[in-house]
């Protein structure tokens, strides 16, 4: 008897595992499951009193959708807006607004809702830090909208396709208010927002009501997968079907031929930034030493294998108004150089503090270098705090410089302003002065800003670029990458710059 | 008993007392403006005045303590300052998972460590022994993000025989409770041989055996009642500690447990996430341990248990 219950136990579970692994193995081709690193809990696009992550942003294109939207290769293409114009004096944008559009809840989106959503973005903090110089938008007529600017700003269309350019229902906004906003998102996206699991996922499912193309793509389960391993795993065993901000290091070594990847130059810098307000880095030599010592090379490799771009100046490849090659001054890695500045320097062996952010790419970076300054003998030292410290100790002072990337959302050479104006810099008490600051620079910033003219907005960047260079305020280590993994059979999955513009819609299972 | 377990209850009062408060000084010593944090770079100084009016930070340490112990007696713990979602809510969302994780793994500590340690205390010294003190001590050795990451790469991906990650059904547990376990697997099978071969050595089983009963007989009815003692009291507290203590198995694994929420909470200063988790493992393991000592009671009368 005994052994006959035991046989039943054995075959149930042999069954049951039979089950599964069939079950696992069927494709659905109206599914995907993709994985991201940190849980998104942000659903409101300008919540005024919630944190923001990176991998709500994907989720936030998909339910809602911007005025204008990025293309692959960042060119701009009309959605929710058809058509556009700018005032002569370059500070009034005139929008025509796609007829038809419904949000999800059936209420219809006109020049109301989009005015209010602007309105109520523009002003916030981090709304203001990518609406640049942004003053008001009035309803000129049910489907057109007058964005008024207080002076130029010459990324303004970009940042009409990112997070604050995203609409949302004013009505039930108004009715529900925020936080119940947050809780049932209700956009025009091809996505609706079904359902949140704690640390688990998060469901998105078609929106019947959407005004575009049905997507082939219904179901969207947004897994969350903080450990890298955990996350190559899960793309080996057909877990996940795509694998967002992926690591490249692990890429590299996937064991399937199920998977392709891709890479693109992330709309992040790393920026060794120097605090001159303090010994040793108070010394123009010094600074200039440890400008020549850096090999940037060795610390792409150390950090993605080679595979991200080594940067010269604080504005990425593609971003506009970064300066032509030649335009602006580059140094090379040259370690006896390092050591002829050094030498004419007042460097007595002290300690050379660079603060960074323990368990990022950051830090990685940070201790190669360590090692590249302490060859040509500065005693450099890397402190590595968590993120929350580290924000903190940027307030203090006590160290010599900061290894840390700083992204921008509207891949702009404007991205420098928030560094490198020391009014907007140093507001808040945020960054105490540092001494890596002129009035020229600021000018500098505030002029590429407004400029509408291309070629004059490179040599104003091009001008600013070198006097930090001159001064040795800052050394660009790399642009950052944006690598995304995805099953081979899924097409239409293009790495982005920007790392929040996955727009499910455009994928198909093959 | 009732006393007694009423009078154990009320001495978790103190305790949690305790707990929350020294939790709560460390928090709010920490480096890191929590405003700031939540309201970002971006913010400008009256806004972030405004939030720590708003979250009561301006206040003493001792007024903003008594103010989140008075919500906890109300069964409210407060949202999370950052997701803004409601505290218990999101506690007992994971509760679950961790539960479940911390069963099963109990489960299979139980049933493979207290069987391995009997066999080898009743084959001292032979080669059963040194075989199951090597096996333990070898999985015990192994650090569980390795040894998870192997069992997913073969038995996951290679066979395919279990889910590699997530917390959907009872399979998806299998491997993650396998993982928790092999730690607490040579301190369990060590502790088992130890204390069956003490109570070995003691008069009434030399009587047992000149008696003539089996080797069998010996160990399950007059040995392994009186050598347990220790042992329950080793699961009991194993069992308290992975509330807290999954997070690697977890995040290897990829289950949203309890663990995971308040680590992710620590690292950004979410306040009343860390209290209210920490609120809810005092408890917990307060009541783990009460539950030991009536087990005790159960398993040896001579164990009286007086208020």
């Amino acid at each position: 008897m005994k052994k006959s219950l035991a046989l039943v136990l054995v075959l149930t579970l042999i069954a049951s595992m039979a089950v599964f692994t069939t079950a696992s193995a069927a494709p659905d081709k109206e599914s995907v499951i993709v994985g991201c690193a940190a849980e998104p809990d942000c659903f409101f696009p300008g919540h005024t009193k919630l944190n923001t992550n990176m991998d709500e942003v994907p989720i936030l294109h998909n339910v809602y959708e911007s005025l204008i939207k990025l293309g692959p290769n960042n060119e701009r293409e009309p959605l929710l807006a058809t058509e556009w114009s700018l005032s002569e004096d370059g500070k009034v944008y005139t929008l025509k607004l796609r007829e038809g559009v419904k949000f999800s809840n059936g209420n219809d989106f006109n020049a109301e809702d989009a005015a209010f959503a602007l309105n109520l973005y523009g002003p916030s903090p981090n709304g203001a830090a990518q609406l640049g110089n942004y003053d008001f938008t009035e309803a000129l007529d049910e489907y057109t909208i007058a964005i008024h600017l207080t002076d130029p700003y010459a990324p303004f269309l970009n940042a009409l396709a990112g997070r604050y350019a995203l609409m949302f229902d004013k009505e039930t906004y108004e009715e529900i208010g925020e936080d119940a906003y947050n809780e049932h998102p209700i956009g025009t996206g091809p996505y609706l927002f079904t359902e949140r699991v704690s640390g688990d996922h998060v469901q998105l499912d078609y929106n019947p009501n959407y005004w575009g193309e049905e997507p082939s793509i219904k179901h969207v389960t947004w897994r969350v997968l903080t450990d890298t391993n955990t996350q190559m795993v899960a793309l080996e065993s057909g877990e996940i079907d795509v694998l967002t901000r992926a690591n490249i290091a692990a890429l590299q070594n996937l064991m399937t031929d199920q998977v392709e990847w891709q890479a693109k130059d992330a709309s992040s810098i790393e920026n060794l930034i120097f605090n001159c307000a303090i010994a040793p880095t108070n010394d123009i030599n010094f600074r200039k030493a440890v400008q020549y010592a850096i090999n940037k090379e060795d610390v792409n490799i150390g950090v993605f294998n080679g595979a991200a771009t080594v940067g010269d100046i604080p504005i990425a490849p593609g971003f506009s108004g970064r300066p032509d090659a030649g335009q602006y001054e580059v140094i090379e890695y040259n370690p006896e150089k390092a050591k002829e500045y050094l030498a004419a320097s007042n460097y007595n062996g002290e300690p050379f503090v660079i603060a960074t952010v323990s368990g990022s790419n950051d830090e990685v970076s940070a201790q190669i270098i360590q090692g590249q300054l302490i060859e040509i003998g500065i005693n450099c030292q890397v402190n590595a705090m968590d993120g929350s410290t580290y924000n903190d100790a940027t307030t203090s002072g006590t160290f010599n410089a900061t290894n840390r990337f700083g992204g921008v959302s509207v891949l702009d050479a404007d991205g420098m302003y928030y560094t490198w104006n020391k009014a907007n810099a140093t507001k808040n008490g945020l960054y105490f002065d540092t001494m890596r600051f002129s009035d020229e620079l600021d000018q500098l910033m505030i002029d590429g800003r407004k400029g509408t003219d291309d070629a004059q907005r490179k040599e104003i960047y091009a001008k600013a670029c070198n006097i930090i260079t001159e001064n040795a305020w800052a050394v660009t280590i790399f642009y950052d990458v944006n690598a995304v993994a995805y099953n081979k059979n899924l097409t239409g999955v293009v790495a982005r710059s920007l790392n929040g513009l996955y727009f499910f819609n455009d994928w198909n299972w093959n | 008993m009732g006393k007694y377990i009423l009078k154990r209850l009320l001495l978790l009062i103190p305790v949690v007392i305790g707990i929350t408060f020294f939790i709560y000084l460390i928090m709010s010593v920490a480096p890191g403006d929590p405003a700031r944090l939540i309201l970002g770079e971006n913010a400008t100084a009256e806004e972030i005045a405004a939030k720590r009016l708003e979250l009561g930070l301006d206040d003493p340490l001792i007024v903003r303590y008594i103010n989140y112990m008075a919500g906890v007696l109300h069964g409210d713990l407060g949202f999370s300052w950052y997701s803004g979602y409601d505290v218990m809510q999101e506690f007992l969302s994971r509760l679950p998972n961790t539960v479940t994780l911390g069963l099963l793994s109990n489960l299979i500590t139980i049933c493979i460590g207290i069987p391995l340690g009997i066999l080898a205390a009743q084959h001292q010294y032979g080669p059963i022994d040194y075989t199951t003190l090597v096996i333990a001590m070898l999985f015990s050795s192994m650090p569980a993000f390795w040894f998870g990451l192997m069992a997913q790469i073969y038995l996951s991906i290679n066979l395919k025989w279990f889910p590699a990650t997530g917390a959907g059904d009872l399979y998806h547990f299998i491997l993650p409770a396998i993982t928790l376990s092999t730690g607490g697997l040579a301190g369990q099978v060590r502790l088992t041989r130890t204390s069956i071969l003490e109570v070995n050595k003691l008069d009434y089983v030399r009587t047992a055996r000149s008696k003539g009963c089996s080797e069998n007989q010996i160990v399950m009815h007059h040995v392994l009642r009186n050598a347990l003692l220790p042992v329950i009291t080793s699961i009991g507290g194993h069992f308290a500690t992975i509330l807290g203590g999954a997070i690697v198995t977890e995040s290897v694994f990829a289950i949203p447990g309890v663990a995971s929420l308040m680590i992710n909470a620590v690292k950004v200063r979410d306040v009343p996430v860390v209290m209210g988790v920490i609120v809810f493992i005092s408890v917990f393991v307060g009541v783990v341990n009460l539950l030991v000592d009536l087990c005790y009671a159960a398993v040896d009368p001579r164990v009286k248990l007086t208020a």
